[in-house]
């Protein structure tokens, strides 16, 4: 079943794969039962029970949702499966957000990484998507909602782990669907990047991209990049200039030292590989609170890697840096 | 259509919404949709996309004939395994 959203003057088309995988069938026609806990198998036995009168003979699920128009015994607390309410999920890749709505699409219940507190980079991570689909559970429970159908819209680093945090939060996930738009070459997106990778190799974003699965990849733009793309002196030197303590100050000019002789410098750009290393000072990213059960992911893994490499520089103050 | 089997049985320890991603995923990955959405993140160029998919076509081509030679070399009830000498 597919849905399509054309836009006017663009022609983007919106196709919603509709992979309702829905198993959990909380009938109340013959059984009577009210069990929730169900294993795949025997649900599947209780579900060919109550359609053995109907077609789907030997059939124990299927990938369609039952529609709209036909008449299911499936139903999930009373509901069917189009009066349940949806959660909408949209992965970015640099943040997740969790809308409830109604069947209608009254929306009900919103959070995001954003919401629950982290900032910046920590909220491209699945442990925030997870976190975000927790409170919005909570909340949802709170509203007396109990069996949800999700849709997914986009690939990010929270896809899974936000449907892993709605399951932790106590809803009951009924069924996924993806409606992460996929443009028939419809606008024409931006150019390829070109970024420093973390030891100096400048490699091909989009290659990357293209290769490894989007959470694991490097593909995410180093902060202090921008620092290094300006040939000017002057803009490192303000950008350093403005600290007030006495040891970062003396630290900066320090640092300050290191990058004077490196310029003039051929810019990254032009440079094949980068045959320098650069020494700038970052702000540094306190480390999260590692929660048990919980593993780190690699953004944190390489914050660790940085403070650690910082300590080791700290000790040997000398030129030309090691 | 995903006939339920005694395999199932196993697959039951896992929650079944990670079940479910796992199943929509492989769908996504099997129809292509996945890897459409992240080479479109950022523009292509025609030239780059020619490379690419004449090195996609030659390495399903070097793939499946090195997957019937392999298929052929592993098999061990052969009739006449010295066939022609």
């Amino acid at each position: 079943m597919y849905k399509l959203g054309c836009v006017l003057g663009n022609s983007v088309r919106t196709v919603c794969r509709q992979l309702a995988v829905s198993v959990n069938a909380h009938t109340t026609s013959i059984n009577g039962s009210t069990d929730l806990q169900r294993t795949i198998s025997s649900s599947a036995v209780r579900l060919q029970e109550a359609e053995a009168p109907k077609e789907n003979s030997g059939k124990d699920f299927s990938l369609l949702p039952p529609l709209p128009g036909e008449d299911s015994a499936l139903k999930w607390g009373g509901k069917k499966f189009e009066e349940l309410p949806i959660v909408h999920i949209k992965a970015t890749y640099n943040n997740t957000h969790i809308q409830l709505t109604d069947s209608e699409g009254q929306s009900l219940v919103r959070t995001s990484c954003g919401t629950e507190g982290f900032k910046n980079i920590k909220k491209s991570t699945p442990i925030a998507a997870q976190t975000a689909g927790i409170s919005a559970a909570a909340k949802a429970t709170g509203k007396g909602v109990t069996f949800v159908r999700v849709v997914v819209k986009g690939i990010g680093p929270g896809r899974q782990s936000a449907i892993k945090g709605l399951a932790m939060g106590g809803l009951e996930v009924v069924s996924i669907t993806d409606d992460t738009p996929v443009p028939h070459n419809g606008c024409r997106p931006r150019k390829a990047r070109r970024m420093m990778h973390l030891y100096g190799d400048v490699e091909h974003e989009a290659w990357l991209s293209g290769v490894s699965h989007t959470h694991h990849s490097d593909s995410v733009g180093v902060t202090h990049a921008h620092l290094l793309q300006t040939d000017r002196v002057s803009d490192c030197f303000e950008k350093h200039h403005k600290r007030t303590d006495v040891e970062s100050s003396s630290k900066a000019i320090h640092h300050f030292s290191f990058n004077a002789s490196l310029v003039p410098y051929r810019t990254w750009r032009e440079s094949g590989q980068a045959s320098w290393k650069h020494t700038t000072a970052q702000p540094e990213r306190p480390l999260p609170e590692v929660q048990s059960g919980l593993e780190l992911c690699w953004k944190d893994r390489r914050q660790i890697m940085r403070n650690q490499q910082k300590d080791l520089q700290n000790k040997s103050p000398c030129w030309p840096p090691s | 259509m995903v006939s339920v089997t005694c395999i199932d049985l196993q697959m039951a320890a896992f929650p079944k919404h990670f079940l479910f991603s796992l199943c929509i995923h492989r769908l996504l990955t099997q129809d292509g949709i996945i890897d459409t959405v992240k080479r479109k993140r950022y523009y292509e160029k025609p030239c780059r996309e020619r490379q690419r998919k004449n090195f996609e076509n030659c390495k399903r081509i070097y793939n499946t004939e090195m997957a019937r030679k392999i298929a052929f070399i592993s098999r061990t009830n052969r009739d006449d395994p010295w066939l022609g000498c």
